[in-house]
């Protein structure tokens, strides 16, 4: 007898339909699975059959073949275990054919008969609602991931006989409620209210985040810079619902979701060694995964000892930071994975990291060229603004004053987000870090004063064309947190502190 | 061969030292003589077989001619000790240079010359220093000469530079060697209207041993030094050393009592060099014609820079907090009192009205 069950894998970020035909017939016994399969979807006939033995269900020997289709498709992972199971109880003549019409199932077996969770639910149960299938059936522990997905009801099961006995109807399960915790308040650990002093630092924090610039910090050891950038996502306005669904899936790929969390509902921060290699920064692998610049999206990238990182893993975060997503491409297709994310860097000014206290400073000038020749311009290209961090002296650190708290900065970023928003549009883009240089003059709107302040800097500074639109664009920012429509000469010379240009000049020690 | 031509072979001539060869001279008197002398009266003068080898085989006059006329092709001039050009002054010196390489020319040694001379690794008190003497000295008349290092050095003849005055520089390696790169433009404007000089030849690298020896020279051509910034131990004091056994006027510039980058100067006017704090200091002890110049104190007349800008309360306040050491700009903003927008505006302006340096990134100074 022929049977069909549903089933899904992943492609990429993305589900892909997988059909699972069984058929059983006579001649000599034996189980043959056929369909572009990796190893450990042809492991599955041992573990389906024992399952299937262990829960009770006779299979008399017989000449099984197993089909999963399309057959140009790489089949991977343990998802296949119980529809490969529905199947072939289905083609035994146990569950009616017509009850796996609009299913679809995933899950891997254990020996015993047991549905053992797996990754990457999500992105498959959303395709299959919009498939238009009503129903799936997956592992109770992958519950509350899939039951964010609207429109499609959602059985988990902890066996195998609870899918029988629920498909042949002796007794049914319910569906899972949706599992979104409405209670839900972000709360972080961390706080920008528990950094003290560091004025200038906070300040470019906050501009960065209200245009989305690109930051790198500059500084000696122990000065701040991680504290700051792990609490950069705090500012950051809350996740929306598709923003969440989108980094969910992300997550589920690379099984780093929390399963008592459905969603992800926080932006991530994602610091990774500098001892990374490009694939797995990228993303990368014989079937490629999302690489930390995905794991960051819409959230934070921080690279630490930016100068430590391999010049051509930086060089390679070029096209990504450019268009938000990074495609990868393999012999079976290509891959695209989405990465909108803030980049933070820090680095130590010289190799000891004191330098410009002299005091302190042990590095010679020659030492000092050596390490900063190591800042390539694909580095400094990637970055859009840059702010010094010195130590905080004992009486910043253990002074009285209070500090700004996450919230009420939060506040003022969410409202440069909108106006940005409201202004950008019709240019296509959502944030100031990313306004070409042809509408620059527009979106400014500079009068007769900022012109000539302009030319005076662009004198003054000896700038290039990229330096002076990144100098404008966070003078844009700094105007959209200031409420004001044009940018003006203020907004421009602030700016000027966050360049990136010269960095550092000759004799600068102290 | 010409006469200068036994004396480029005689300066280039490896195996024997300074020394030997200023006694070889003494017992020989001309090198020409020493080129056509026999290997027996040579052997004396030679303590390894090797290195007389080295010496009697370098007498090829195919090969001197040929590293002669690529010199000139570089446009360095040869001068040996008794051309007419050889300055006057290293004849006073105990230990004077047998030859010299030279681009550009030698200082008048009518007027008067100081060397400007302190730590490669300065602060920028140090190097503002360096280049406020060098270019007010080199305005009242006063030739500057120094060993266009990194830090202090290259500052001083940066300053003459900018005054249009003359300033030698002396290197410590061969003279078509451009060390540190960092000051290749000084290399390239001190040919042009001052000097570059050196003992060694064409291709010779820098090392250390070079150094003390080219200090002499610098001493030597100088009636004073001044030592802007150094440290406690630093290689300035070879050519304080040597200045002082060459009878030579010592002027530090003092600095701070805790700051460990001015304790050599503080040292050094303890022990009796001359304070220095006007630059008609110096030119009052070297008795030099001119005596009207800018003024040390009128450097930092914040006064002055408000008056001639109009400036905005917030930048007065914030320009009354620069100094010449760099600050971070969290301290300034903790100085002024005033919301850190505000300073940061304020000090963007100040600097590109000229009133203020930015050192590194969000570092600030009061600009000289």
């Amino acid at each position: 007898m022929y049977s069909r069950v549903l089933s899904g894998t992943l492609h990429g970020v993305e589900g892909r339909l997988i059909t699972v035909e069984a058929d059983v017939s006579e001649g000599l016994p034996m189980f043959n699975m056929v369909g572009f399969l990796a190893s450990e979807v042809r492991e599955a006939s041992d573990r389906v059959r024992t399952a299937l033995k262990n829960s009770g269900y006779q299979i008399p020997p017989k000449r099984i073949t197993i089909n999963l289709s399309p057959a140009d498709v790489r089949k991977e992972g343990s998802v296949f275990d119980l529809p490969i199971s529905i199947a072939l109880l289905a083609a035994y003549g146990y569950i009616p054919a017509q009850e796996l019409e609009d299913v679809l199932m995933i899950g891997e077996l254990s020996l015993n008969g047991d549905v053992r969770g797996v990754r990457g639910i999500l992105p498959i149960v959303d395709f299959a609602r919009k498939m238009n299938i009503k129903k799936v059936i997956l592992p109770y522990d992958n519950r509350k991931e899939a039951s964010v997905v609207p429109e499609v009801k959602i059985y988990s099961a902890k066996n195998l006989s609870q899918v029988v006995n629920h498909l042949t109807g002796s007794k049914e399960m319910m569906p899972v409620d949706m599992y979104v915790r409405d209670d839900f308040v972000e709360k972080f650990s961390d706080d920008f209210s528990e950094i003290k002093g560091q004025v200038i630092m906070k300040r470019a924090a906050e501009i960065a985040v209200a245009g989305m610039h690109n930051l790198l910090f500059l500084g000696p050891p122990g000065a701040g810079k991680s504290m700051v950038a792990k609490r950069i996502p705090t500012i950051m306005p809350e996740l929306s619902y598709e923003e969440s669904i989108e980094l969910t899936k992300i997550y589920s790929v690379n099984g780093m979701l929390d399963p008592d969390e459905g969603l992800v509902r926080r932006r991530p921060f994602r610091s990774p060694h500098h001892s990374i290699t490009a694939n797995a920064l990228i993303g990368g692998g014989q079937i490629p995964k999302p690489g930390e610049i995905s794991l960051a999206h819409y959230g934070v990238l921080f690279l630490d000892e930016l100068l430590e990182f391999q010049k051509n893993t930086i060089e390679m975060m070029r096209q990504p930071i450019e268009d938000g997503c990074v495609t990868i491409s393999r012999l079976q297709g290509s891959y695209t994975f989405p990465c909108d994310f803030m980049l933070l860097a820090a680095m130590n000014p010289c190799p000891c990291g004191y330098y410009p206290d002299l005091s302190k400073c042990r590095c010679t000038s020659p030492q000092r060229e050596r390490y900063l020749r190591k800042l390539s311009e694909p580095m400094l290209d990637r970055m859009d603004m840059s702010v010094s961090v010195q130590k905080l002296n004992y009486e910043e650190l253990y002074g009285e004053q209070v500090e700004e708290s996450s919230d009420t900065i939060r506040q003022r970023i969410i409202m440069a987000h909108a106006v940005q928003k409201r202004r950008l549009q019709p240019f296509g883009i959502q944030y100031n870090s990313q306004i070409p240089s042809k509408a620059l003059d527009a979106i400014c709107d500079l009068r007769e004063e900022e012109i000539n302040l302009r030319r005076d800097i662009f004198q003054k500074y000896n700038l290039t064309a990229r330096g002076a639109l990144k100098i404008m664009r966070v003078a844009r920012t700094i105007a959209d947190l200031d409420c004001s429509d044009c940018v003006k000469s203020n907004h421009i010379l602030e700016a000027l502190s966050y360049r990136m240009t010269d960095l550092f000049q000759k004799g600068g020690g102290y | 061969m010409d006469r200068e031509l036994y004396w480029y072979w005689f300066q280039e001539a490896p195996g024997a030292s300074r020394a030997t060869k200023l006694r070889m001279i003494d017992y020989f008197s001309s090198p020409e003589i020493i080129y056509y002398a026999l290997e027996e009266e040579l052997k004396p003068f030679f303590n390894k077989t090797l290195y007389f080898n080295n010496f009697i085989n370098s007498r090829n006059e195919a090969k001197i001619l040929q590293n002669y006329n690529q010199l000139l092709e570089k446009g360095i001039r040869f001068i040996h000790m008794e051309a007419e050009d050889y300055p006057e002054r290293f004849r006073m010196i105990p230990d004077p240079p047998l030859a010299l390489y030279l681009k550009g020319e030698f200082p008048d040694p009518q007027e008067v010359a100081i060397a400007i001379i302190g730590a490669r690794e300065c602060t920028r008190y140090g190097s503002e220093m360096a280049r406020f003497f060098g270019r007010e000295l080199g305005r009242a008349g006063v030739r500057i000469i120094s060993g266009l290092a990194r830090g202090i050095d290259g500052m001083a003849h940066e300053g003459a530079l900018e005054a249009n005055a003359y300033t030698m520089g002396v290197l410590g390696c061969g003279i078509d060697i451009v060390y540190p790169e960092e000051n290749y433009h000084l290399f390239m404007q001190m040919e042009k209207c001052g000097g570059i000089i050196s003992e060694s030849g064409l291709g010779i690298k820098p090392h250390a041993g070079l150094f003390p020896q080219r200090n002499r020279l610098i001493s030597g051509l100088s009636d004073g030094i001044l030592v802007v910034e150094a440290m406690e131990k630093s290689g300035t004091f070879i050519t304080v050393d040597q200045g002082l056994e060459q009878g030579k006027e010592i002027f530090a510039l003092p600095g701070r009592n805790i700051d460990i980058k001015s304790r050599g100067c503080n040292n050094l006017i303890k022990m009796g060099a001359h304070i220095v704090t006007e630059v008609s200091d110096i030119l009052e002890i070297l008795h030099s014609k001119n005596v009207n110049t800018v003024k040390v104190s009128e450097l930092t007349d914040v006064e002055k820079f408000v008056q001639k800008n109009l400036l905005a309360p917030n930048e007065k306040i914030v320009y009354s907090c620069l100094r010449v050491e760099p600050q971070y700009v969290d301290e300034i903003i903790c100085k002024a009192q005033i919301a850190p927008q505000e300073v940061c505006m304020a000090l963007n302006h100040l600097t590109v009205m000229g009133g203020a340096v930015e050192t590194m990134r969000n570092y600030y100074a009061l600009k000289l």
